[in-house]
C-alpha cells in the first residue's frame, strides 16, 4: 500500500499542476472567447478542487490512523485525544491549516464552476484564469514551505520513540498532541474553519472583479453572480469574527471578547471593506455608477484577507493565534505584493473600458416631485433645510466636538489651534443639495465611513509591526485609540443604516421623506427615554441606544409598511401576501435582517462595555465575599487527572439575593505540551447579564484561590447576533425559487435591492 | 486621463501613502500625536524606566523583568500583591490589584502594565507571566514532569 506521504504529496502536486494549466487555459479562453479553452479551464478547475479536497481527506485518514511518519501527524497527533479532536487537529497547526485552506479553496472553485455552468462566457474564462492563479499560489505553499505531507525526519521519529515509547516496528506509539487551545473548548473547533470559509471565499470576489476589468465590461448580468458569490463568504466572515470573540470570552479568561488585538483586527479589516463592497455593489448594480470603486473594494477585500493570513500565520505577532513560525511569512508577503500590484495595474489600465457605452444617469436640475408641488417655494426650501440638518447635523456636531477636544495639536512642529475645528463646517455647504435625501447619497456616505474605519484600524495594526521591524522598537497601540474612533464611526454607521433604507433611490419627495423620517426618530427618542428611566445614564451608551432604536424602527418600518398596505388597504390574504413580498424582495428582506443582527450586536456591545464591573479577589478556603449583587464562597480546590491533561478545579458556591444559584467550577487546565496552564472560566449566563469567574491561581494545598470576577450585562445576545445576518444572507443569496412554470420575466420593477 | 497617466498616479498615490506611514513610524512625536501618547505602550526594563526619569513617570508602559519577593512574608497571599521586578542592575517595587496567574512565583519573568507613581512604586492591575507563546513539544521527560508540576496542589 502506498504511504500517506506519497499519496498526499502526489495529490497536492497534481492539484498544483492542474491549477497552473487551468489558469493559462482560462486566460486564453477569456482573451480569445474560445469555448474549447473555457471547457479545458473548467475541467482543470474541477481537477484542482478534487485533488485538494481528497488531499484533506488523506490527511484526516493519516491523523486517525496516527501515522507518525507523516510530519504533520508527528507534530500534532496523539493517541489520547478523542476522535473529533483528532480530526480537527487538521487545523491545529500551521501546515495543516494551510492544507485546509487549499481544501476550502477547492470547495469554492468547485461550487463556482457548477453554479456558473457554461454561462457568463464573457467573464468566465478570465475568472477561472485569475482564480486558478490564486490556487497556484496556495498550492505552492502546501507543496513547498508548509508541506504537511513531508516524511518525518528519522531523528525526530527516534526522539519521539524515546519519549513516548516505540512499537514493535520501531515507530513511536504516541505523539505530542495538538495545541491545547484547540482541545480546551468546542468553539475552537468551529471558529477557525468558519473564518477560513470567509477568508478563502474572497478569492472568488477577487477573480470575478478582475475578470470584469480584463473583459472591460461590468454589466448587471455579471453583478448578480458577483454579489451572490460575495455574500456567502461575507456571512461566514461575520460569523467567524463573532465566534472568535465568543471563544476569546469563553476560553482566555480575561473576561472580554474584543481587545483590538492585531489578530482580531486582521479579521475585521476585510469585513469592513467587504461590507462597504456589499453596499457599493448595490449602486453599481442598480445605478451603474461607482464601478471602479466597487471593483477596488472587492479586490482590496481579498488583499486584506491575505494580509490577515500573513498576520496570523507568519508569527509576526507573539499572539495566541500566531502559533508556530516558519517561512510562510515572506512567501505570503510576496503574494500580497503580487496581488496588490496586479490590482492597481489592472484598475489603472482597464478602468476606462468599463464606462464605454455606459448609460449616463439622468442629470440636470432636480424636478420638484408632484407631491411637493403644493408647497410654496419657501416652505419647500425650509422643509428641505430642516430635514437636511436633522440628517447631517448630529454627525457634524459630533465631528466638530471630537476635533474641538483633540485640539490644540502639534503636528510636525506646526500648532493647530482650537478654532481650526470649525474650519471644515463651510464644506457642509458644498453638500447642500436637495438630492442629498436619497439612498444613493447615503450609500456613498456609508462607503466613506467604512473606508475611514478601515484606514484607522489598518494604521493601528501596521504601526507596531513597522516600528518593530524597522526600528527594533517594541510598542503596542492601546485599546483607547481604537475606541476613540470606533464609537463615533460606529454611531455614524448605525445612523446611516437607519436613514439609508428610509430613503428611496434617486429623487425624493420632501413630504414623503418627512413622513418616513418622523416615525423612526420619535420611536428612537421614546425608546432612549425609557431606557434612561431604567437607570442607564451614561451618555455614550444612550447615544448608541438612540441610533440603534432609530435604525431598528426604520428597518422594521420599511419591511412592514408594504405588507401593511397590501393586507389592510388592498385586503390581501396575510399569508400569500407575505409570501409574495418575501419572494419578490428577497434581497431587500435579507438586507433588513442583516441590519437587525448588526443593531443587536451594537446595542449589546454598548451596554456590556459601558456597564461591566470587574474585580480581582484572593479568597481563603471557606471565605465568603460580596461582588455586586452576588455573594461567593470558596468551597475547596481539587486536582483531577485526565489522560491528556491535569485540571485544578476550584469550587465556588454563588448566592444571589440570599439564595444559592449553584456551584461554579472554574479551572486551570494543564496540558502535557504547554508550559503554562489554560484557564477555563465558569460563566453564569442569564438573559440580562453574565457573571464571569476566571480562576487565576490556586495556592499549594488549595488554601487560597485568586479569582478574576466580572459582571457584564447582555453578553449572550452578542453571540446570537450573527443569526439574523446568516438568515438574511441565506434569503438574499439563495438561488431563485421557481414554483410555477417560467413565463415572461417581469423587468426589474418587482425587484427591490436591499 | 490616459491609462498610463492613471497608472503613474496610482503608484504615486501609493508611494505617498507608504511614505506617510514610514514618516509616522520614524517620528516618535508624530506617532504620539496620532495615536495619543498615553495609547502607545512601550516595553521597558527597570533600568530603562528609571533612567528615563520624569518621562517614564507619565506614560503607561509595560515593565518586564524577574520577580523578587515583596517585603511582607505573606506577599503572595493577598491583594494588592507587592513584589519587585528586577533586571541585572535595578529593581522596582510593583503593586498590583490584579491577581497574578498560576505560574507567577519568585524568579519567573513577568510583564506588568501600568505607571510608575511619584513614590517610585509601579502600579498595575495586570500581571502577565512571560512565556514563549510558541507551541512546542517538551524535549524530554524531565521537562514534561516540570511542566506538570506547575499545577499540582502539593
Amino acid at each position: 500500500m502506498i504511504s500517506y506521504t506519497t499519496l498526499g504529496h502526489t495529490l497536492v502536486l497534481g492539484g498544483l499542476g492542474m491549477a497552473a494549466a487551468g489558469s493559462v487555459a482560462g486566460f486564453v479562453a477569456g482573451a480569445k472567447h474560445s469555448l474549447g479553452g473555457l471547457r479545458w479551464a473548467r475541467a482543470l478547475s474541477v481537477g484542482f478542487a478534487l485533488c485538494m479536497i481528497v488531499a484533506n481527506v488523506v490527511m484526516i485518514a493519516a491523523l486517525i490512523q496516527h501515522d507518525f511518519s507523516v510530519s504533520y501527524v508527528a507534530e500534532v497527533g496523539t493517541v489520547h485525544t478523542p476522535l473529533h479532536i483528532t480530526i480537527v487537529s487538521l487545523w491545529a497547526s500551521l501546515s495543516g491549516s494551510i492544507l485546509l485552506w487549499a481544501g476550502v479553496l477547492g470547495i469554492y472553485v468547485l461550487g463556482l464552476v457548477i453554479a456558473m455552468g457554461e454561462r457568463y462566457r464573457l467573464y468566465q474564462g478570465y475568472t477561472l484564469g485569475v482564480l486558478l492563479a490564486v490556487c497556484v499560489m496556495f498550492g505552492l505553499l502546501v507543496a513547498g514551505v508548509a508541506n504537511p505531507f513531508a516524511p518525518t525526519p528519522l531523528a525526530e521519529l527516534e526522539q519521539m520513540a524515546r519519549i513516548y515509547g516505540a512499537g514493535p516496528d520501531g515507530m513511536p506509539v504516541d505523539g505530542p498532541g495538538p495545541n491545547p487551545l484547540l482541545q480546551n473548548h468546542w468553539l475552537m473547533i468551529l471558529h477557525p474553519p468558519t473564518l477560513y470559509l470567509g477568508y478563502v471565499g474572497m478569492s472568488l470576489t477577487f477573480a470575478m472583479c478582475a475578470a470584469a476589468l480584463l473583459a472591460g465590461r461590468l454589466d448587471a448580468g455579471w453583478m448578480v453572480p458577483l454579489r451572490r458569490a460575495f455574500l456567502i463568504p461575507w456571512a461566514f466572515l461575520t460569523l467567524g469574527i463573532v465566534l472568535g470573540g465568543w471563544w476569546s470570552y469563553a476560553v482566555l479568561g480575561w473576561g472580554g471578547y474584543w481587545a483590538w488585538d492585531p489578530v482580531e483586527n486582521a479579521s475585521f479589516l476585510p469585513w469592513l471593506t467587504g461590507t462597504a463592497f456589499l453596499h457599493s455593489a448595490m449602486m453599481t448594480h442598480r445605478r451603474t455608477s461607482l464601478k471602479s470603486w466597487t471593483l477596488l473594494l472587492g479586490m482590496g477585500t481579498f488583499l486584506l484577507t491575505l494580509f490577515g493570513t500573513f498576520l496570523t500565520r507568519s508569527g509576526v505577532f507573539n499572539s495566541v493565534h500566531a502559533f508556530g513560525t516558519g517561512s510562510v511569512g515572506p512567501v505570503l508577503l510576496t503574494f500580497i505584493v503580487i496581488c496588490g500590484v496586479f490590482t492597481v495595474v489592472l484598475l489603472a489600465l482597464r478602468e476606462h473600458r468599463l464606462h464605454e457605452g455606459a448609460r449616463e444617469l439622468p442629470g440636470g436640475r432636480a424636478r420638484v416631485p408632484r407631491q411637493d408641488q403644493k408647497l410654496s417655494p419657501q416652505v419647500l426650501t425650509l422643509s428641505h433645510l430642516g430635514l437636511w440638518s436633522l440628517l447631517v447635523g448630529p454627525p457634524a456636531v459630533a465631528i466638530t466636538w471630537a476635533l474641538w477636544r483633540a485640539l490644540p495639536l502639534e503636528i510636525a512642529g506646526v500648532t493647530v489651534p482650537v478654532w481650526a475645528s470649525l474650519l471644515w463646517l463651510p464644506l457642509l455647504g458644498l453638500l447642500w443639495s436637495r438630492r442629498l435625501l436619497s439612498r444613493d447619497v447615503m450609500i456613498v456616505a456609508q462607503n466613506a465611513v467604512f473606508t475611514l474605519f478601515t484606514f484607522v484600524v489598518f494604521l493601528g495594526t501596521t504601526f507596531p509591526i513597522l516600528a518593530e521591524s524597522l526600528r527594533d522598537k517594541k510598542v503596542s497601540v492601546g485599546e483607547p485609540f481604537y475606541d476613540a474612533f470606533a464609537f463615533p464611526l460606529g454611531v455614524l454607521i448605525v445612523w446611516l443604516m437607519g436613514v439609508g433604507p428610509m430613503l428611496p433611490w434617486g429623487q425624493q419627495s420632501i413630504v414623503g421623506a418627512w413622513k418616513r423620517f418622523l416615525g423612526p426618530v420619535s420611536f428612537g427618542a421614546i425608546a432612549t427615554l425609557l431606557v434612561a428611566l431604567t437607570g442607564v445614564t451614561k451618555p455614550y451608551t444612550l447615544i448608541a441606544i438612540f441610533v440603534c432604536a432609530v435604525a431598528l424602527a426604520a428597518n422594521l418600518g420599511e419591511l412592514l409598511s408594504p405588507l401593511y398596505k397590501r393586507i389592510v388597504r388592498s385586503k390581501a390574504q396575510p399569508l400569500p401576501a407575505t409570501w409574495d413580498l418575501l419572494r419578490k424582495g428577497r434581497r431587500r428582506w435579507g438586507g433588513h435582517l442583516a441590519h437587525y443582527g448588526i443593531i443587536l450586536c451594537v446595542v449589546c456591545v454598548a451596554l456590556s462595555k459601558g456597564y461591566a464591573v470587574e474585580q480581582d479577589l484572593m479568597l481563603a478556603k471557606g471565605e465568603r465575599v460580596t461582588f455586586e449583587d452576588y455573594e461567593l464562597a470558596f468551597l475547596d480546590a481539587k486536582e483531577l487527572r485526565e489522560p491528556h491533561r491535569t485540571r485544578t478545579v476550584a469550587r465556588f458556591e454563588v448566592f444571589r439575593e440570599g439564595r444559592s444559584v449553584g456551584i461554579f467550577e472554574p479551572s486551570l487546565n494543564m496540558y502535557r505540551t504547554r508550559s503554562e496552564g489554560l484557564t477555563s472560566p465558569a460563566v453564569r449566563s442569564t438573559p440580562t447579564h453574565d457573571l464571569y469567574l476566571s480562576l487565576m491561581s490556586v495556592q499549594p494545598g488549595g488554601t487560597h484561590a485568586s479569582l478574576h470576577l466580572k459582571r457584564m450585562p447582555f453578553v449572550v445576545w452578542i453571540w446570537l447576533s450573527p443569526l439574523p445576518i446568516l438568515l438574511g444572507t441565506l434569503l438574499a443569496a439563495f438561488p431563485e425559487i421557481r414554483l410555477r412554470r417560467r413565463t415572461v420575466d417581469v423587468p426589474a420593477s418587482g425587484e427591490v435591492a436591499a | 486621463m490616459k491609462p498610463w497617466q492613471r497608472l503613474l498616479l496610482a503608484f504615486g498615490a501609493l508611494a505617498v501613502a507608504g511614505g506617510a506611514l514610514l514618516f509616522i513610524v520614524f517620528s516618535d512625536k508624530l506617532a504620539g500625536d496620532i495615536f495619543g501618547d498615553e495609547n502607545l505602550v512601550f516595553y521597558w526594563s527597570p533600568t530603562e524606566l528609571l533612567d528615563a526619569g520624569e518621562k517614564g513617570r507619565r506614560a503607561t508602559v509595560r515593565l518586564g523583568g524577574m520577580v523578587r519577593p515583596g517585603d511582607d512574608p505573606n506577599w503572595d497571599r493577598k491583594l494588592p500583591i507587592e513584589f519587585y521586578v528586577e533586571d541585572a542592575d535595578q529593581r522596582i517595587m510593583v503593586r498590583s490589584t490584579g491577581a497574578p496567574p498560576q505560574m507567577f512565583r519568585e524568579g519567573i519573568g513577568v510583564v506588568v502594565e501600568g505607571k510608575l507613581n511619584s513614590d517610585g512604586v509601579f502600579e498595575t492591575d495586570r500581571v502577565m507571566v512571560k512565556h514563549s507563546n510558541e507551541y512546542r513539544v517538551p524535549d524530554d521527560e524531565a521537562e514534561m514532569a516540570d511542566a506538570a508540576r506547575t499545577l499540582t496542589l502539593d
